[in-house]
Parts: C-alpha cells; structure tokens; sequence
C-alpha cells in the first residue's frame, strides 16, 4: 500500500466524464469499424463463373447423385435428432453414448421405409458429421452382416438378416468379433477356439488366455445382442484355422448370456459415442449350425470340407475400405471448406505500404499450405467415385456368376478382385493418411481458433485417426498393395501381361524400368497429365525393378518401399480417373472447366511430383534441372491462378452449415459474430463464477505461511529451540 | 491344459514382459548414466528424480489411468486442487527449482502447468519484461502473486481477430488527463480478448495489450494492469469475461474472452520500463520496441525442453510396446518351424524406421534444449544489469544476443514443436488399436501438444520470420561481401558453393552419410543453396513468395543448431562408454530427420548425390537401426521417466502390456456395469413393434381396399 499512497494522481478526482467519442450501431455498439469477413467472403463469392451445382454433379459423379446427395443433406438438415448443433461438441462421453443411440433409433425409421441404397448413402453422409453413429451402425449393418454373407450360406444369411430382423436393426444387433488383445493385423493368429463337440452336435467357444480377449469390439459393451465371432476350428485337436461363428451374447432382456464376460473398453481418443468392448467366452456352447458355412463345412460326425476360394471370403472386407476413402473425399470437403473461408474472411498483418490488413489467403505460404488439399479432395472426389463403381460391379458379377454358376464369368470376377484389393488398399491406406494431415494442417492453418472445438478440427481429427489402424492398418494395407505391385511387375517383366486389371499401365513396365531419358525433362512436360501419368508409370516400374532382386530374400526389409509404391499406385488411380473424367465428361466451353484444369495441375504437382520428388531423381525419370521447377516455381503459379476462386471452389462441394458444422466456416462467412455469439450462447457469460470457485478463492486468500506453520519456524522460535 | 497363475489360462498366453525384462537384462550400457547425459548434469538429474519422486508421491499431484476418464467439468475442478497444492511447495521451493517442478509437472499434466504458467510465466514475466523494478516487486511480491496467494494474473494480448499480428491489436487504453486514468476498452467484436487462459475464472488481474492513445495519437501497443475482479472474486463493473468453452484439448484450463467497457485504471497502472506516460500526457517511448516481448522468449525456450520431454516419452511407450508385441511371422521366423512364435513388432525394419529416429530426436532434442536455456538465462541477466545500470552499451550488446535468440528459440520452438507432434501421432499409429485407447496416453497428450504449434507464435509465422534474416544474410553477403557472426556464421561459406560452384557435391555415398559432420555441413550447404534460390527470386518478386522455402531454412537451421551442439556435447563428454552409443543417435538422427525428410532439397540441390540418397535408404538407415535395435531398451530406460510420467497401461516399466491394459479397462469401467445407463432406449428399439404396426395398419392391402372404394 505504501507505494499507492506515495504516487502522486491516487486521490480519484469525484467527476467523471463520460466517453463523448462517436459510436457506429449496428447489431452491438462499436467505436470503431469491426472487421467484415463476411464482406470479404460474399465479394470473392461473386467471382465465381461457374455453376456451383454443375461443378457438384462433376464431383459426385453425376446428376442423379447429386440431387440424390442434395436431399439428403437437406433431410439430415432438418431432422431434430440428426442434425448438428454446436452444444454438442460440450458432451460428455455418456452423454455422447446416448445421443448416439438416440440417432440409431432415428436412422431405422429411414431404413425401413426408403430404398436400401439411399439408406446406405444417408449412413456414409452421417458419418461424416457423426463418426461414432456411422461406425455404430456399420458394426452391424455392414461387418456383421457382410462377414455372414460372405461367410454363410444364403440361407444363413436370410435367417440372421431377415428373419431375425438385424438388416433393419430390429430384435437383435450384432457385433463383429474379429481382433483381440493380442492380435490385430494378423487375423489368421487369432487365438479364440472353437472346439467341436460331436456328442452335443455343438462347439465350445473359449477364450484360452487374457491375449485371446476378444477386444476392440465395436457395440460389445451395450448394443450387441450377438456376435460374429472369429475363432480356430478345433474337431478331433486338429485345429483348421480361423472360421466364423455366430455368437449370442445377450438374451431378449438383453442380458448376458451366461459364460459371456463382456466390459467396457472405456476412454478413447475418440469415437466417444461407441460403445467398444472386449469378450471373453468361457465355454460357451452353441449350435454347429451357428457356424457360417458357405466355404467350410463340418458335418455332424466331425468331417471337415475345406473351401475351394478362401479369398473371396475376404471380399466382405472391401466394403469397409473402398467406404472409407470416399469418407475422405467428404471429410476433405468439409475441412478446406472451413480452413479456406476462413482463409478469406481472415485479415492479418499488413503488407508493407497497405493500411488495411492482408486476407490470410494472400499470403504465399497460405496458399501452399491449403491449395494442395483442396486440388487433393477434388482428385479424391472423382477417384472414389471410380472406386465405388467399380466395387458395385464386381459384387453384381460375383453375385451373378455364383447364382448362374458361369465360371468364366468367375474367373473374371476374381481377377478383377486381385485388382480391387491392390485399389482400395492404397487409396483407402493413401487418403485416409492424407485425411489425417489435411485435418491437421486445415486447423493449423486457422491459428487459435483451429483449437476451439466449435470449429470442428479436434473431434474431427480425434474421430478420423482411427481409420488409418483399423480395417487393416495403413502400414500394413500399403505393404500388401506393395507386394502386389512388385509381384505384377516381375510377372510382367516374364512376359506375362495383366488382363482385366486396373493396372495394365504397367504392361510396359519392361521398356518403361529401361528407359534411359528422363519422362519429364522440361517445363511443358509438366502441363501434361498423360506424361504425368507415364511418369509414375514408369517410376513404379524402375523402382519395384530395383526392388524385386532384394524381395528373393526377404519382404520385411523393403517395407518403407512398398508404402511408397502404395501410395504411387493410389496417385496414379486419381488422376488417371480425374484426367478421363475432364475429358469424358467436361465440355471444352463448360466454365468449370479452366479451373478443372488448374486444380487437376496443382493436384499433381503439389502432391505427386512435389512429395515424391527424390523418388523422382533418384530413379531419372525427373530431370534435376526442373527439379526447383516443379517444387517451387510452378506450384507458386499454380497457386496463384486457383487462388481468386477458392470460395467457389469450396462452394461447389455444397455442403450446407449444417454439416460443416463449425463456427467459423459457415456460408454466409460472418465468422466474428457467429463464433462469439455461439460461444455465449453455449458458456452463459452470467455464470462468471466456477463451480469450484469457492476452493479457488480459498487458496488466493489462505493465511501467511508463518500462521499454517504455527509460527514455529520464526526466528524468536529458532532462538528458543537452539537454547 | 489347464493351469493357473493369477488367472486361470487354458493354453500360454502372450509373455512380454519377460521379452522386456531380457533385452533390459542384455542392456550393453548404464541407464542412470546415460541419463546424466540428457539432463546435462548429474546434480540436474538427481534433482530431476527428486522433484518427481515428490510429485508421484503426492496424493493430489500423483496422476494415473483414471485421468483418462474425467470430463471437462471435472478436470478444471481438479486442476484448481492441484494449483492449490502445488502453491504450498511454490512457497518453499527457490524460482529455478519450482520451475523445474513445474516444467516436469506440465509432461504429466500440461493443463496445471499451463494454467500456473499464464500467472507465472506469461503474466509476471510481461510485468517483469515491461514493468520498472518497482512494478514488479509491487506486483509479483507486495500483492503476492508470485506464490500463487492474493491475486491471480492472466496474459490478455489475443483478440479475437488478432493473433500472430500482435502490433495490430486493438483494443484502446486512451489517456485521460483530467482524470490521470487510462480508459480501456474493446471497440468492437474483433478486439475482443480471446484465448486468455484463467480468464474464465480464476484471475483476479490480466495484463493487457492496448494501444496506447494519447491526445489522439495513437503510440501502438503497450501493456497495462488490469483488474478484472474484486477481492470478492466478482467482476469488476465494464469488464465482461466468458467461458470459452470446448477445446481440443488443455481441458484443465479456463480460457476465456474479455471486453472491456470504459474500464478505468491509475495511470500507473500502465508498465513503464521502456515506456512512460507523464501526469502532462508526455510520452517516452522506448529504445528498441521488440524488447517489450522478451516475455515470450522464456515461452518458447520451455517448449523446446517440453519437445524433448514429449519426445522421450512418446517413444518408450511406443518402444516398449513394440518389443511386448508380436503380429505375424516375419522372415526373420522358420516358415517351418509350426512352434514359433511370432516376431516382435520391433523386429520389422520398417518398425524401427517408423519409431527409433523419434528416440534418437528426443536424444539430440534434448541437448539443444539444455543449450537454448543456458542462452537465455545468461542473455536476461545481462539485460537486466545493465538496464538497472543504464549501461548503454551493455544494453546494446544484451539486444544482439536477444536477436540471436529470437532466431535459436523460434526456429526450435517451431521445429521441435512439430516433431513432437508428429512423434505423439507416429508413436500412437505404431501401436495400432491400443495407441487409440485414451489409457495409453497418445489421444490426450496429442490434444494436449498441437497447441503448442499454435500459441506463443505461431510455428509458420516463426518459420517465415526465422528464414527471411538467413535470406536477408545470404543477398548482403553476395552483394556487399557481408560477414557474418553467430549462430549463422557457415552462410559466409556462400561464395564456395554457388555460381560455379553450385554443383559441388557434399554427400556422395553411404560412408559420406554415416560421418555425422558431413551430414552438418551438407545442411549448412543445403542452406546456403536454398537462400541463395530464394534471394533470386525475393529479388524479382518478394519474400511473400518465398514463404514455403523459406520455412524450409528455418527447419534446416533448427536440425543443424541441434546436431552441432549434439555432437559437441558428446565430443566433450567424460564417459568414453557411453559415446559409441550417442553417437549412433546423432548419425540415425542425420539420415532420417534430416536427409530423408529433405531428400527433395538435398537431391535437387546438389547436396547429395542420387547414389547417396539410394544408400541412404539400402544401407544406412537399415544398418542403423539394425545397430541400435539391441540397446533400445536401455536407451529408453535412460530417460528415466517413471510409470506416473509415462502414465500409458501398455507403456510401464516392467513391460506386462496385457495385464495392465486390462487390468486398468477393468478398474475403469466395472464390467458388473453390462447394461448402459440408458439401455431401456436401446432395447425399445430392438424390440419395437413391426413398421405396419406402428403405421396403424393404415398402408396395408387391406386399408387400401377400403380406402380405394
């Protein structure tokens, strides 16, 4: 107090004045103008030369899945328990749980009266704005019952789906038993047994050790009613290998079976809102017929019939995969169209000489650290479109060559099945990587407000992860799709050509791995995408040809190279698939179609030429004089020309706010009020005290230390003491 | 086969923990020793272990698996109890060894450690940066602030518009002279204070950015004391503060938003070592502007430990899991053997290259950091003196050592930021589903790091602030033959590597790549090429468009500051034993972090040659990790890091992964719970009655007979 007393002016004067200064009223009292990103947004807005719903119907594919597309956004928009609200993104993990469940229950009032195929697309979309109801659902509407459809008989499958009513999420709800503690990746390893037990006509189903836990398992802890559970066949001690088994898990009052020990998994990183669990199984017995026996039988005396086509009981798993890179179109979408209004609406620093502040986005750096992701999602769009044809007609030609058992047709199927999963490996192991980082960087790129949760990114990004482990881990998925690649070019390089593949571009990979001359050796070979293609062609050629000698001896120690030609194999599939579009479908005076280009250009450059550009050199299909070209100069220019249309380009994704679902990425770009204003709306400013402020207040006003010491450590106490 | 231990088991179940305990058992080297190393010192170490010996022992400090389960309510409840415990050994403890509490503290509970650093860190240090001598004692000891007793500060510089541009805030403090006051306040929306941790509900004060208006001139952003409640705890009147409500992450922390209303404060309110407004409204400013924001530095020197700390604990967990694991028969298993087991997850080359130059990174992390902290230190004890001695020339030479540090402390601040978060995400990726599990520590502290990306400059702006002086060097030294001193000096060897020189090879094989000098010279010729191609083009365009390269240099300049006084430290260091291994780290280190990340670069600029970036990935990195991969677990030992700091199930010391993961998940969530809370919803909707039912029977056959007549 002495130092206040002493200070001169401390003696408040009595009068004051108030504040004459003049004020601008508008919705609140400013003093001086507010900064209006929603001016800026709304200008850039109007520069857009193109028909929005024409550039969605090139990035959905078509007109019909447009519209299709549309409605949903706009049914999903209006529904009061499937739509988002900014609150949520306060829940808890229970609370979360339940919103969930609430929405399964409104999603089977869509599944029961609209076709199956519009259902499905409804899902994919919620997923995007819900991750933890699309995986909830999928656990049954698509592992569950993809494994019995690919495991059991027709019959089977009628029972469980239809019967029993879980193909509509009526009477029972199942579960996909597949991984456990100590088993992932390796399927083949997993440890749950199930013993035949030819007197009963039944198999015991166990779990030998804590290892063989059953875990992970989506819906396990609350929802399931039964399981598919994976498990070695064991008749007679000879043990079969893993095969699929139905397992009930809770009776009609929906509680456990007994012999089942089931828990929750608990706190995750996200996916809050799904009920993950593990099981153990402790003798517990069902029916032989529980077994699903499309390929392998046992018979009642224990007599084992092995399948012919093991692998096509894997095809189940493709589903999953090829649905996950189309969710990373979606989830591109979503993000650059948040990061990149805000890169607009957004002003910072101002340039040398300027008074008014610069738009985030005209910063250089900005642009390189966005513009990639947005040509990256637009290239997404177009390939995973591709991808989910060409899934819907190999699962038509393998339906139909099984119904009319047409072996040709078979043959073909299944050559087109090793494609499918050399595919929907890479790109779904590729995108759901880039997914990741586009989330990530997207944030980053909106600074403070990135972290908010309103805004979106950390759910998102919690939510997301999970898709580049689970479903066949990225590492390992791209290691497969390595293999393949490796193996097809060797196959090739004996004269043995690729038919009905999707990789017959490396038919020449015998001329291509020799080519002496550099693909692309001056600037104006980087304008063309043919070349581009023939580029990665021929880096994936020379490239597994230096790696086939090494793969004699050992697999293991080419790892790191196998992701790479992964993710290769993945670029090549998109802008294969971007290119013929835009030439197929995209007419030559369409407005869309210069910004197609440049987006196509920018796609290439900044994220296969540029990232892989060592690979590049290193093999001499680049020339190193246009290295610095193709990794600095021209992505600048790129840039640049892609720059003056972000907003329509974002606009043309056409996802409503609703299922961008962040404050600071809506339409109409106001992104200072709508933050503030939601942010008050759900933390009442008038509860300025906390819960706990009273325990806070305590401590600030605590008694001096010497009191809580008793005054035994003063130095009156010390004199006593040592006397 | 029945038999039973702690559980009954039908047939052997997986064993990790022996496959730990026996490669800790063949460890090749001493951990505690190694770990004298790390922390610099062993009296550093000792005090380290001390500090967290008390800490794990605490009842309310101590942290475990079931920090994983609270909510955001319970959290920030929690995180106030902790502050109020940890005030009593603020009391106790001298200002180094608290802040060594504090900082071991933020590596198993950031929000606490943040939450105390906004008061004591940001809050005193901005005092202390800009207030006079007085102020500080006023403030920090009279008002008791320093012991966490009285009032509690926060740091109000962010808007709501306005973040990285700090000279662009908004908000007004305008002199008032009849009444002798500043009268702050927020114009508009955009100048809204945002971000401002503690504001929500714990500080009775904030520090507060302003422009500075006097008789309508406006004299940029200065810093003032601002009250925002009363001894009571409630609002001042004018001041309006709110939650911020969800974050990412950091849910231990209020950070709130403030507007301030024509708030009144004492003219000497305002903090006046550089600045001063006189009774008469004259003002003085100061010597050199970019002084007032030494209150970030000491920020930015603490997240390079935290880098390091982060780093260390990503990579035992992950490491330790990776040796437990087994998942397929790799080729280094007997196709034939049907006995075998299956290979431990660390046994994949493609393993070791994911995780172990994340091991490495903490190693080579952590001598940088010990550096940069003895930099700053010395370099505000320096400014301090000679400020109090109005040393003109001593506070000259105290603002080029700061300048330099500006340059050390940002580009490690942001490069070491990134890789720790690259290292968390990594490290949880390697451990497949598990990594996913909250209880094994990667999703929360990942939440918790990517802030650190963000706040206390932003790692792009940094990048981009960092880089451009390297430029700036590079054109002044091809134009005017400038020399320069410090940190950057090897850009003077600009003129031997470009021009006609600007295809001279450094690296050219695996053994050029394996000598860890090389490696450092090649960065700074990297360097060099790189400026010198950006300054063309700064030349004909701007630095704007350069900003990509130039975050590149910045990232370059940060590995080539932490290898170099890696390498040093290792040069110097007494104990003969233990070098071989170091210096395995630092060569790992250059292959990966730097010559792979940048191949790109290294290739297009000449720097290395293709055969050397092919041997790179055939020879060199495989080779190494092959080397190392015995020791790791003694290399992760060596962080000495106790179960409570780790505080992941599948990441503990003795290596029992299964148990304890399942252990926790059941200690966690009661299995007995089997039912949800609200399951009653849930079997309604299984057992609803069928669509036709619920429809009344109003679109049947039937009803449409009668309906259609």
């Amino acid at each position: 107090m002495a130092l206040l007393a002493k200070t001169k002016g401390f003696i408040k004067p009595e009068k004051k004045e108030v504040d004459q200064k003049p004020k601008n009223v508008a919705n609140v009292i400013s003093n001086k103008t507010p900064p209006n990103p929603a001016g800026d947004i709304a200008k850039e807005r109007a520069r857009t030369d193109w028909d929005p719903k024409e550039m969605h119907e090139f990035l959905e594919g078509n007109e019909k899945k447009s519209n299709e597309v549309l409605r949903l956004y706009q049914s999903i928009e209006r529904d009061p328990v499937l739509q988002t609200k900014a609150e949520y993104f306060d829940i808890t993990q229970k609370e979360e749980r339940e919103l969930v469940a609430l929405r399964i229950n409104q999603m089977t009032k869509f599944i029961e009266t609209e076709p199956y195929k519009k259902f499905r697309r409804r899902l994919q979309l919620m997923t995007v704005i819900d991750p933890s109801l699309g995986i909830r659902m999928l656990v049954n509407l698509g592992l569950f019952l993809n494994c019995i459809k690919g495991n059991g008989t027709q019959k089977q499958y009628d029972y469980w789906a239809k019967s029993k009513e879980s193909g509509v999420v009526k009477q029972m709800y199942g579960c996909f038993g597949m991984t456990e503690l100590g088993h992932g990746s390796n399927v083949a390893g997993c440890e749950t047994t199930a013993t035949f037990d030819e007197e009963t006509d039944s198999f015991l189903i166990d779990t030998p050790h804590i290892g063989a836990t059953k875990w992970w398992i989506g819906g396990a802890a609350h929802s399931a009613t039964h399981t598919v559970c994976y498990a070695r066949l064991i008749v007679k001690d000879i043990d079969y290998g893993v095969k699929t088994f139905i397992v009930p898990l809770r009776d009609s009052q929906h509680n456990l079976l007994p012999g089942i020990a089931i828990g929750d998994i608990g706190a995750k990183m996200g996916r809050q809102g799904v009920d993950n669990g593990w099981i153990q199984f402790t003798e517990v017995r069902i029916p032989r017929f529980f077994m699903l026996q499309r390929w392998c039988k046992v018979n009642k005396h224990g007599n084992v019939t092995l399948p012919p086509l093991e692998q096509l009981s894997y095809i189940s798993l493709l589903e999953g995969r090829v649905g996950m890179a189309t969710d990373s179109y979606r989830i591109g979408a979503r993000f650059t169209t948040i990061a990149l209004r805000y890169a607009v609406g957004r002003r910072q620093f101002a340039k040398p000489g300027k008074k008014e502040e610069s738009q985030l986005i005209d910063y250089m750096l900005h642009q390189r650290r966005l513009l990639p992701y947005l040509a990256l999602t637009y290239a997404a769009a177009v390939g995973t479109y591709r991808l989910e044809k060409e899934h819907d007609l190999l699962l038509e030609n393998l339906d139909k060559a099984l119904a009319t058992n047409d072996k040709l047709l078979l043959k073909n199927t299944i050559n087109s099945t090793k494609s499918m999963f050399v595919d929907s490996a890479s790109l779904k192991s590729t995108l759901t990587w880039d997914a990741a980082d586009l989330i990530d960087q997207c944030r980053q790129a909106c600074g403070g407000h990135g972290y908010s949760s309103y805004n979106s990114f950390g759910k998102s990004f919690n939510d997301w992860v999970v898709q580049c482990t689970w479903e066949g881990d990225n590492n390992v998925l791209a290691m497969s799709a390595g293999k393949t690649i490796i193996k097809n070019v060797q196959q090739i390089l004996n004269n043995k050509k690729l038919k009905d593949h999707t990789m017959e571009f490396l038919n020449d990979a015998s001329t291509l791995s020799k080519a002496k001359k550099a693909v692309i050796r001056i600037k104006e070979h980087v304008d063309d995408p043919e070349r581009v293609l023939k580029a990665i062609a021929g880096l994936i050629s020379k490239f597994a040809v230096d790696l086939i000698p090494i793969s004699h001896q050992t697999w293991d120690a080419i790892g790191a190279q196998r992701v790479i030609l992964s993710k290769l194999r993945c670029h090549y599939y998109l802008l294969e698939s971007f290119n013929d579009k835009l030439e197929q479908d995209v007419k030559a005076k369409s407005p869309t179609r210069p910004h197609l280009e440049n987006v196509m250009r920018l796609y290439y450059v900044t994220n296969i030429l540029g990232p892989f550009i060592g690979e590049f050199l290193r093999f001499g299909v680049i020339s190193p004089k246009v290295a610095s070209y193709i990794t600095q100069q021209y992505p600048q220019e790129l840039c640049q020309k892609v720059r003056p249309y972000v907003i329509g380009l974002t606009d043309s994704f056409q996802q409503p706010d609703n299922f961008i679902n962040s404050l600071i990425g809506k339409y109409n770009g106001d992104i200072y009020n709508n933050y503030l204003g939601e942010v008050k709306s759900i933390n009442n400013p008038a509860t300025h005290k906390a819960p706990y402020s009273e325990e806070f207040e305590q401590n600030l006003k605590r008694v001096a230390l010497d009191e809580r010491e008793h005054f035994s450590k003063t130095a009156e106490v010390a004199k006593k003491l040592s006397q | 086969m029945v038999f039973t231990t702690n559980t009954v088991s039908i047939s052997q179940g997986p064993d990790p923990r022996s496959l730990i305990q026996k490669e800790r058992a063949e460890s090749k080297f001493n951990p505690q020793k190694m770990q004298y190393f790390l922390e610099g010192s062993k009296e550093r170490a000792e005090l380290i272990k001390q500090l967290l010996q008390q800490m794990e022992r605490d009842p309310i400090l101590f942290t475990d698996g079931s920090y994983y389960d609270f909510t955001k309510d319970q959290l920030r409840a929690l995180t106030a109890t902790k502050i109020n415990r940890i005030s009593r050994y603020l009391e106790g403890d001298s200002i180094d060894v608290f802040n060594r509490r504090l900082s071991l503290l933020g590596v198993f509970d950031p929000a606490v450690s943040t939450r105390i650093g906004v008061n004591l860190g940001l809050f005193i240090s901005c005092i202390r940066g800009n207030g006079t001598y007085e102020q500080l004692k006023y403030w920090a000891l009279d008002k008791e602030t320093a012991t966490i007793k009285g009032i509690y500060g926060c740091f109000g510089m962010t808007e709501l518009a306005h973040g990285s541009n700090i000279m662009g805030l908004e908000t007004t403090a305008t002199f008032d002279k009849a009444n002798d006051e500043f009268i702050i306040n927020t114009p508009h929306i955009g100048a809204t204070k945002w971000w401002i941790g503690g504001a929500a509900h714990s500080s009775t004060h904030c520090t507060v950015y302003a422009r500075l208006i006097v008789d309508e001139e406006d004299y940029g952003v200065k810093t003032f004391v601002v009250p925002l409640r009363d001894s009571n705890h409630d609002l001042m009147p004018g001041v309006t503060v709110g939650d911020i409500g969800a974050k990412m992450g950091r849910d231990g922390i209020d950070n709130g938003w403030i507007q301030f209303s024509s708030v009144r404060i004492p003219r000497f309110f305002m903090l006046q070592k550089f600045c001063k407004v006189s009774r008469d409204g004259e003002v003085i400013l100061p010597p050199l502007e970019q002084l007032s924001y030494s209150a970030l530095l000491g920020g930015r020197v603490m997240m390079v430990l935290d880098s390091y700390r982060m780093l260390a604990r990503m990579s035992t967990i992950a490491l330790r899991y990776a040796i437990g694991r087994r998942q397929f028969k790799g080729d280094n298993v007997d196709p034939d053997d049907e006995e075998a087991l299956e290979t431990q997850l660390l046994d994949y080359p493609l393993h070791q290259k994911r995780l172990l130059p994340y091991m490495a990174a903490a190693y080579v992390v952590s001598a940088g950091a010990l550096k940069v902290e003895r930099t700053i230190e010395e370099t505000l004890a320096e400014l301090d003196d000679a400020v109090d001695e109005d040393d003109d020339a001593g506070i000259m030479k105290a603002i080029d050592a700061m300048k330099s540090l500006f340059i050390d402390s940002g580009s490690l601040k942001s490069t070491c930021t990134w890789l720790a978060a690259e290292s968390i995400d990594q490290c949880r990726q390697a451990c497949g589903g598990h990594g996913y599990s909250a209880y094994n520590g990667f999703g929360k502290a990942y939440n918790d790091w990517v802030v650190q990306c963000t706040w206390e400059g932003d790692n792009n702006v940094l990048g981009i602030s960092i880089g451009k002086p390297i430029v700036k060097h590079v054109i002044a030294i091809e134009d005017d033959g400038k020399v320069v001193k410090g940190s950057s000096d090897f850009l003077n060897q600009l003129k031997d590597y470009t021009g006609s020189n600007g295809s001279k090879v450094i690296l050219n094989n695996a053994s050029d790549i394996s000598d860890v000098k090389k490696i450092i010279h090649a960065i700074e010729i990297a360097i060099i090429r790189l400026s010198y191609e950006a300054g063309k083009t700064v030349r004909k365009e701007s630095f704007d468009y350069v900003g990509a390269e130039l975050v590149n240099i910045t990232k370059l300049k940060a590995h080539h500051y932490l290898l170099s006084e890696y390498v040093r430290r290792v040069d110097e260091f007494d104990d003969s034993e233990l070098k071989p291994y170091l210096y395995k780290l630092a060569q790992l280190y250059g292959a990966t972090m730097v010559l792979d990340k940048f191949a790109g670069i290294f290739l297009t600029f000449n720097v290395a040659s293709t055969g050397a970036i092919t041997d790179l990935a055939k020879i060199n990195i495989p080779q190494l990790c092959k080397e190392i991969r015995p020791n790791v677990v003694a290399y992760t030992d060596s962080f000495q890091q106790s179960d409570m700091m780790i505080n992941a199930a599948i990441g503990k010391y003795d290596g029992d992964i299964y148990e304890n993961y399942f252990g926790l998940v059941k200690q966690q969530n009661p299995p007995k719970d089997h039912k949800a809370p609200y399951s009653a919803a849930l079997e309604a909707m299984l057992n609803r009655p069928s669509l036709e039912q619920r429809e009344r029977f109003e679109k049947t056959l039937e009803a449409g007979e009668i309906l259609s007549k």
